[in-house]
């Protein structure tokens, strides 16, 4: 089957060479640096599923800064880190205990434990997104102003 | 001449000797005593400011009871004080002028003899002035109590100009800038214009601790338009500052001002957030050419775990400074507004301006420039997130402070090596007390715009700093003192993970037992202790003889982290380093005890942590200052708690600004 001349693929092709263009405008290089324990690498993302065992709007002994859902998998509990505000502003997390949830994310080890990294939370039909597929965490500030994130936008807006 | 005669002529000389009347001025011919002179062998300046300060000294000879001299001055009770009172021949007195000018505007100085009380130096006079309204410079940055956004705190920068009548601690005027980058009308100072500062005091102890309000135009900020800054004197021309009034707590400092236009070329960082307030972080090189900003490069991070933007080129045009040393810096290529405070001509303190993002920083001269990696030789540093650290791509509140050599200067890149203590969300790079050991590779550009490479996951998350080089002559910590801890650099991370703003500055001295004296010491705690979940920033300053042991200071505690209280003045702080035999210039973690009240307090209770301690670990630069880093080893397991800040020597007593 032909394809037609200005079909997707082309547009995606010259969206992309613009794209980079004016990024080139801007940017005088963009280094991508190994990052550490936090580092986020959606190409690892995985999903768990289980009940809501405790939502915990400040970390409990040992567990890192931020909120966390503790989530009763059949591999047994898993610690799901969520950011320090995932319940405020608009379209924030609303999870109790015995929901049952579907959390994407991506496993780490840090301080010797595992720690899940949760991106979105999955309640009933509601997808909650937590964090973006860089990793950045979605602030209250951002689910308010319901922007994107500055990275595409230019340096500070 | 008879015998009679012979008598009688050496019985009047004997009693012309004793009566003083050979000719001698200041001489005594006190029997026993010598023929006694005083001078005042180093004399006060001919003027001085009211409370100023001058070394003296009183030469005595033929004091067989090398008595020395006792010190006066007229008019009594109203022309300043010795200490000591009294002196040997040659020994340096302290003369403290009197803290108002006296009838006649001058006193009248005297050193006499102990031995001989009837012999007096020729008296010197001094003219007493009342000194001008001086302005000072300030910035902050932390998080806000009020104008949450959907109940969560705010990031927020403040950065302004006062200016103070140091004889009543009035202050008499002044404009700010203040910006938390939530879109709401009055919470960024309205533009060009910011907000007016129209009256205050400032209120200080001889140690330097006090507070400074700021009565504004501005209703929004502070306490109905008034905001209170806890201070914390190093000297007479710098200052560690929090915001300590409940409507907000963040760190910074605040220094005497030498207006100057800007001109030359510049380093600079900033820290604060972007229009999603994720936590950003800029910085580079420039030069400003008479109102041109030029030559410039500059570093981006927002953490958003794209990388970091490196080497974009900058240019602007910038206002003159006004009569607070206020102007703006406008630059479409940087991509924000900025404006910029005069503290002096190689240092200005830079703040974003724009309604939905926000930043605050510094910009520090390069003097000659034609740096090399040989302008980076051994040194202390220090590298903290803001408060918006957790909104990166790892959601990282995070500190570290080490120390670093360099080697192979002459090849490009060159190498460092280090050891450091980090802290990332409570997740150690060490394992205490043990330091983690760090290399890696750098460069450093003429125009002293540099990089670090450190080895992957020797600091956990932290792998590259921008390094920008300042002039070696420049204080970085306290710009008016040039007299050590000069040069350096400053330092960002700007990793994926993470972003974050500091410094390093050269260690050129790691005895411990340079480390005498009075400190003043301040933090930026994040911890996640608060009792609501909500705000997690608490601030302090305070100060004492090392080692620091019930150090007074102020807490700043909006979001009552230690209770009820949001404002703490009755604080204090203890901790015995032990110093790293094996890393001379290293101390150990060790607790840090802050006791937020002191038993049974009589103001509203403690809720918790009372005392808490915070392992910490120390990295010396000198005698005159030393940089700390929580490590976190907290005896309560459930706190995660990060902090990085400066531990300054103080030069007391402090005299420019009022004793209460």
């Amino acid at each position: 089957m032909r394809r037609p001349l200005f079909g997707p693929g082309l547009l995606t092709l010259l969206a992309a060479v613009f794209l980079a263009v004016s990024a080139g405008a801007q940017t005088a290089s963009v280094v991508a640096r190994p990052a550490g324990p936090f580092a986020y690498d959606v190409t690892k993302e995985t999903t768990i599923n289980g009940t809501v065992s405790s939502v915990l709007s400040r970390p409990a002994a040992g567990m890192i800064l931020g909120a966390h859902l503790l989530v009763t998998t059949a591999s047994g509990t898993v610690d799901a880190s969520l950011g320090m505000f995932p319940f405020a502003g608009k379209g924030a997390l609303s999870v109790r205990e015995g929901n049952w949830v579907a959390i994407t994310g991506m496993m780490t080890r840090i301080n010797g434990k595992e720690i899940f990294l949760a991106r979105t939370v999955k309640v009933g039909n509601e997808v909650y997104s937590i964090r973006d597929e860089r990793g950045a965490i979605i602030s209250p500030q951002e689910r308010e102003r319901g922007i994107e994130a500055p990275a595409e936008k230019g340096f500070w807006r | 001449m008879n015998r009679k005669t012979l008598w009688f002529v050496l019985l009047l000389a004997s009693i012309a000797s004793v009566a003083g009347l050979n000719g001698c001025e200041g001489c005594s011919g006190t029997p026993g005593a010598g023929k006694i002179k005083v001078t005042i062998s180093t004399a006060p300046p001919g003027k001085m400011e009211t409370k100023g300060m001058a070394t003296i000294a009183a030469t005595v000879t033929g004091d067989k009871k090398n008595g020395g001299v006792t010190w006066s001055c007229t008019p009594t009770n109203a022309c300043g004080s010795f200490n000591p009172p009294s002196s040997a021949s040659g020994a340096n007195v302290t003369y403290t002028a009197p803290a108002a000018v006296p009838a006649g505007g001058t006193v009248t100085i005297t050193a006499t003899s102990v031995t001989d009380t009837q012999i007096s130096s020729t008296p010197v006079s001094v003219t007493i002035l009342a000194p001008s309204p001086e302005t000072f410079i300030f910035d902050l940055n932390g998080l806000e109590e009020i104008n949450p956004t959907a109940g969560v705190p705010n990031f927020y920068a403040l950065a302004g100009a006062v200016t103070i009548d140091l004889t009543t601690g009035a202050v008499t005027g002044g404009e700010q800038d203040y910006n938390d980058g939530s879109g709401k009308a009055g919470f960024t100072s309205p533009q060009p214009q910011g907000d007016s500062i129209t009256g205050g005091t400032l209120s200080i102890n001889s140690n330097g601790q006090g507070t400074l309000t700021l009565i504004t135009n501005n209703s929004n900020l502070g306490v109905k338009g008034t905001e209170t800054l806890g201070v914390q004197f190093v000297n007479n021309k710098h200052a560690l500052v929090v915001q300590f009034d409940g409507s907000a707590t963040s760190s910074g400092s605040m220094d005497l001002q030498t207006l100057t236009a800007p001109s030359g070329n510049f380093s600079f960082a900033l820290t604060g957030v972007t229009s999603a307030f994720e936590p950003a972080v800029a910085g580079g090189v420039f030069s400003i050419s008479g109102l041109n900003l030029q030559n410039g490069t500059f570093d981006f991070d927002n953490a958003g775990g794209g990388g970091a933007s490196l080497g974009n080129a900058f240019s602007g045009t910038i206002t003159a400074p006004d009569a607070f040393g206020r102007g703006s810096i406008t630059s479409a290529s940087f991509g924000a507004a900025l404006n910029y405070y005069v503290v002096g001509a190689e240092v200005l303190r830079l703040i974003i301006v724009d309604t939905t993002d926000s930043a605050v920083g510094s910009a520090y001269g390069q003097g000659a420039g034609a740096f090399t990696n040989a302008s980076l030789g051994s040194s202390v540093f220090a590298i903290e997130s803001n408060s918006y650290g957790f909104n990166g791509s790892g959601g990282i509140l995070w500190a570290t402070a080490g120390q670093l050599t360099t080697s192979n200067t002459g090849s490009s890149p060159a190498d460092f090596s280090a050891i450091a203590d980090e802290n990332e969300n409570g997740s150690l790079a060490s394992v205490p007390p043990a330091a983690a050991s760090v290399a890696g590779t750098y460069t450093i550009a003429g125009n002293g715009y540099g990089s670090m490479t450190v080895t992957p996951a020797a600091l956990q998350s932290v792998s590259f700093l921008g390094v920008y080089m300042v002039d070696p002559k420049i204080n970085i910590n306290d710009p008016n003192n040039t007299a050590a801890d000069v040069g350096g650099a400053l330092l960002l991370d700007l990793d994926a993970a993470l972003d974050g703003a500091g410094f390093l500055v050269p260690q050129t001295n790691t005895s411990t037992a340079k480390v005498t004296g009075s400190y003043a010491f301040g933090a930026q705690d994040f911890t996640s202790i608060t009792p609501t979940g909500n705000g997690f920033e608490f601030d302090f300053v305070g100060q004492g003889a090392t080692p620091i042991s019930s150090a007074p200071g102020l807490i700043s505690d909006p979001f009552g982290i230690f209770g009820k209280t949001p404002t703490i003045s009755n604080a204090t702080f203890s901790i015995t380093p032990t110093a790293d035999a094996g890393n001379p210039g290293r101390y150990q973690p060790s607790p840090l005890t802050i006791t937020p009240q002191p038993p049974n307090p009589t103001t509203p209770p403690i809720v918790s942590y009372n005392p808490f301690e915070l392992a910490t670990a120390i990295y010396q630069a000198d005698g005159g200052l030393l940089l700390w880093v929580d490590d976190n080893l907290s005896t309560d397991d459930t706190t995660v708690s990060i902090f990085a800040g400066p531990i300054e020597q103080q030069t007391l007593p402090i005299t420019t600004p009022p004793a209460p």
